[in-house]
């Protein structure tokens, strides 16, 4: 997956556990840990605005797109 | 009326599946026991039953058909079939019998194992999984290729019964008679199977939506 959700740093710049991110926002344990594992295969727009409004950040804070690692031999 | 999920019309299916799948496990284990003692069996003495499927016409200038209320004329009985019934001869013919016979209830056995493991993740309320695609894949190929097969020895049957075989006033006749209607029955199988495919794969996806 080429976009990555940069869900650590914030969690440790805002001393956040995931636990309390996942009351704030709503949505299950589990579903922040598919966010932060980057196993998610999309995003809510819902989640994002929740996201960024209790991490106070933009939404390129927390996402990222980095490039594919070619698989050789 | 519950579908899908415990106590529901799924988990009915599903034992129905299941006692069909015992059934056939008991034939076959017979059916072994049957081949394994078939050197000891006298054919001439001890009665073993033996069908061969037979098509044939009925002669009309030896068996006439009237319809006398109608005043119709020139009637044939056509597409006839039945079963010779009869005991064979020799301990290879019972052999043969008993070997199509554990072909065909192993054939069973295995799709019925394929439905089951479908229908149980349909009582367990979870239709969605990768596997159940090729299951219900395979059930496609198995119902077609069943079909060639049942097609294939019901033609030798018909094509022995036409060589060994004769009654007055009756022509026996070899018919291939493929089910077209379980052929296109496997293809929707198929089909069915790719939309499953499709569905898992939405399934997941909105597993891992966030």
């Amino acid at each position: 997956m080429s976009i990555h959700v940069k869900l650590d740093h914030l969690l440790l710049d805002r001393r956040l556990t995931l636990t309390e991110l996942a009351d704030r926002i709503g949505i299950t344990i589990a579903n922040v840990s598919i966010l932060k594992t980057n196993k998610a295969r999309a995003v809510r727009f819902s989640t994002l605005e929740a996201l960024c409004r209790e991490l106070d950040c933009q939404p390129g804070d927390l996402l990222e797109w980095r490039r594919d690692e070619p698989t050789g031999r | 009326m519950k579908v899908m999920g415990k106590a529901s019309l799924s988990s009915f299916v599903t034992a129905l599946i299941n006692i069909g799948w015992y059934g056939a496990m008991i034939l076959l284990g017979l059916s072994v026991c049957l081949l394994a003692i078939t050197p000891w069996v006298d054919p001439p003495r001890v009665e073993v039953g033996f069908a061969v499927p037979a098509a044939f016409r009925i002669e009309p200038e030896t068996h006439r058909v009237t319809a006398s209320p109608f005043g119709v004329e020139n009637v044939h009985l056509e597409n006839t079939q039945g079963s010779l019934r009869f005991s064979p001869r020799s301990r290879v013919a019972v052999a043969g019998t008993v070997v199509v016979l554990i072909a065909v209830l192993a054939l069973i056995m295995w799709v019925l194992g394929q439905l089951r493991a479908v229908f149980r993740t349909l009582s367990a309320g979870k239709p969605f999984v990768a596997a159940n695609a090729t299951r219900i894949r395979r059930i496609g190929y198995a119902v077609i290729f069943g079909e060639i097969v049942r097609a294939t020895l019901a033609y030798v049957g018909t094509r022995y019964a036409t060589t060994y075989f004769s009654i007055q006033g009756v022509r026996f006749e070899a018919r291939a008679d493929l089910n077209v209607v379980a052929i296109i029955c496997g293809l929707i199988i198929l089909v069915i199977a790719e939309v499953f495919r499709e569905g898992t794969r939405l399934d997941e996806e909105q597993s891992l939506t966030v």
